[in-house]
């Protein structure tokens, strides 16, 4: 088809002018063309995109921004180039001069490409797709649009269609170093390429270890045993800072586990702590003390008008804790059985539903180390279950969650909470605890600890957050991690009842590193890593 | 002693002379490995530019004819065009020479602004050994 014949001067008076490419226009293209022109050999090569190639058999030739003495004829023609030798003559004059071109046209090699590429849904940018850490990429789903329209797309020898949602195909990308070479094939004209996968998000939840209340693949911890015997529901909550967790129990002893090493215990020195309140109950929580360090909080609790709430702080694992925080309620509320903080102790907030209504909870402000005397009473507009808590997300959203209702998302405005969304039972059991938010790896995060089979069975979990706003994401939650409290943790059922349906989780980052504790009583506590 | 280091040296020059002197082989190479643009959009700071890789367009290799679209971009404006900087990657032995249509030479290597608004530059590259292959670049501006 590449046929250039030689030029014939017809006229012995030589023209002037030096026809250019820009003087040469093809018309009714889709896509871009080359035209090139040798006025020595008066010839005239059009090179249109193999898309076009149909465009040759009747091929619009126009001449243009000639000068008014320059002439061609024709100078618009419609011609058939697609035949094999095709060539069509033009003749330009200028004055007494004449010169005749050949012009031969030809379509270029079909450059086969992805227009598109999508991975389990993804674009691919530069040959990259970013998944989610969760995704099996063993089985990717992988659909695309190839130009031109009749190339054919391999694996290897395998004939690659394009994923639909009636056939889709499943494709290994787990080498994510080396990736997939697509080899694209259109009129026998070959190109490769590769396509990698990095992930975001999670790509492993590490156990670093665990504590069980019924151990059954793990070996019996003598100090466990002891300090939380099956069936024992004194020790209703937990909270950890950079270093330790912190176990509190109902007979007002508080303890003290390494992080990194379970075997390192310690019951803290209680001084001069006096609980007072109800059934010996109390609730803790660690809050950042603003200078790089933690303080550990614990109240009582209290259930009646004029009784005196209280809250003690330690600075250290070894110290002694000092009362700041002596409160007395102004109506017949109850508070003391979660305790959730938000900022720090230089300046922040500490939360404290109230059981009895269970539409209400008190808020402390923290300021410079001091605990307001007084307390805003936010109320919400809905239930929220008894010994609940409510969760900061931002600075107007907040989940709540406990025992006895389904968790709710509300906007806080003042002391008025107002439910966005109850979370859908379909994704979130009740009750939920230890509701924490976090991003890893350009992925965010909600992780909590759930009860389930009647407050039997507990579980973290870590789910991801998709959509736009928090209450998209959690209509339609992401892929959600799960790891039993309980031992077996293969299956997770402990079947041991915790009457009270507490539990909570905790996370911290350390020296870069993203840390979860969880716990449920009746189940066992498990410290996670986040990879 | 000097008169017979002279007779040697008389004895010795047709020897020497004889010995065939040995040149490295002269490149052919005319290929153009790289052709950007830089437009320079921003008139308000001289420094802001946009590189562009104007072989990703149509390229046809081996006859030297490049076609380059300007992409749709709110930069690349009619005033923009009008300031592009072009550079050429050639073989480190060959030589770029601007011509015109017809093939006169109009000076050595791209320099100072080009006005690329639906506009053809013609170059040639000439390679060690004398090879010349013509290059016609064409930048086309739909907006």
């Amino acid at each position: 088809m590449l046929l250039t014949l030689a030029a014939c001067e017809k006229d012995a008076a030589k023209l002037a002018y030096v026809l250019t490419n820009e003087n040469v226009k093809v018309n009714n293209l889709s896509q871009d063309y080359l035209v090139q022109v040798d006025n020595g050999a008066r010839t005239i090569y059009i090179e249109v995109d193999y898309l076009d190639k149909a465009e040759l058999a009747a091929l619009q030739v126009e001449f243009v921004g000639l000068p008014d003495d320059v002439t061609a004829n024709p100078a618009s023609s419609t011609f058939n180039y697609a035949a094999e030798g095709a060539s069509q003559k033009v003749e330009l004059t200028q004055g007494k001069a004449k010169a005749e071109y050949v012009i031969t046209a030809a379509a270029a090699a079909p450059q086969p490409h992805f227009v598109s590429i999508k991975l389990n849904g993804v674009d691919v940018a530069s040959g990259i797709a970013k998944l989610k850490g969760s995704a099996d990429l063993t089985k990717v789903s992988v659909s695309f649009v190839v130009s031109p329209a009749n190339t054919v797309v391999k694996v290897g020898d395998e004939v690659i269609e394009s994923a639909s949602e009636e056939a889709p195909n499943a494709i290994d990308f787990s080498d994510k170093l080396n990736g997939v070479k697509f080899t694209l094939v259109c009129d026998e004209v070959k190109a490769e390429e590769t396509v990698k996968v990095v992930t975001t998000g999670i790509n492993k939840v590490n156990r670093l270890w665990g504590r069980y209340v019924k151990p059954v693949t793990a070996d019996a911890d003598a100090w466990w045993s002891a300090v939380i015997p099956a069936s024992d529901q004194n020790m209703r909550t937990m909270t950890m800072d950079d270093k330790y967790i912190y176990l509190a129990k109902t007979n007002k002893t508080l303890f003290a586990v390494s992080i990194t090493d379970p075997s390192n215990t310690k019951a803290m020195d209680m001084g001069e702590y006096a609980a007072g309140g109800v059934f010996g109950s109390c609730a803790l929580a660690s809050m950042e003390n603003g200078n790089g360090g933690y303080v550990t909080l614990l109240s009582n609790m209290v259930n009646s008008t004029a009784s005196e709430f209280v809250i003690w702080k330690w600075d250290s694992v070894d110290g002694t804790p000092t009362k700041v925080l002596s409160y007395h309620l102004p109506e017949a509320a109850r508070i003391g059985d979660q305790m959730s903080v938000e900022g720090t102790w230089k300046n922040g907030k500490i939360w404290f539903h109230d059981f009895t209504s269970q539409q209400a909870a008190y808020v402390f402000t923290v300021t410079d180390g001091v605990i307001s005397t007084t307390a805003t009473k936010v109320s919400y507009d809905a239930k929220q279950g008894n010994w609940s808590a409510i969760y900061k997300y931002d600075d107007t959203q907040y989940i709540g969650g406990g025992p006895g209702a389904k968790s709710r998302l509300f906007t806080v405005d003042g002391a008025t909470a107002t439910t966005q969304l109850e979370l859908p039972g379909a994704y979130f059991a009740n009750p939920l605890h230890g509701i924490r938010f976090f991003t890893f790896n350009e992925q965010e995060y909600m992780s909590y600890v759930v009860l389930r089979n009647s407050y039997q069975d507990g579980q973290l979990r870590i789910t991801e957050l998709n959509g736009e706003t928090l209450k998209a994401s959690l209509e339609t939650p992401g892929a959600t991690w799960m790891f039993g409290l309980g031992d077996p943790v293969e299956n997770d059922i402990t079947a041991e009842k915790n009457g009270n349906g507490l539990g909570n989780s905790i996370l911290r980052t350390i020296d870069g590193k993203i840390y979860i504790s969880a716990y449920v009583p009746g189940a066992g506590l498990a410290v996670f890593t986040i990879e | 002693m000097k008169k017979w280091i002279l007779t040697a040296m008389i004895l010795l020059a047709p020897a020497v002379s004889c010995q065939k002197l040995q040149f490295p082989t002269r490149s052919d190479d005319t290929s153009l490995n790289g052709l950007k643009c830089f437009v320079y959009y921003d008139a308000e700071q001289p420094s802001v530019r946009q590189e562009l890789n104007l072989l990703t367009g149509t390229f046809n290799r081996e006859r030297g004819l490049i076609s380059y679209v300007f992409p749709t971009d709110e930069r690349f404006t009619q005033e923009a065009l009008q300031r592009c900087r072009i550079e050429a990657t050639i073989p480190p032995t060959a030589v770029l020479e601007l011509t015109d249509a017809g093939g006169t030479a109009l000076g050595h290597g791209f320099e100072g602004f080009y006005d690329l608004r639906n506009k053809t530059l013609y170059f040639r590259i000439t390679a060690a050994d004398g090879t010349v292959k013509s290059y016609q670049l064409t930048c086309k501006y739909t907006q």
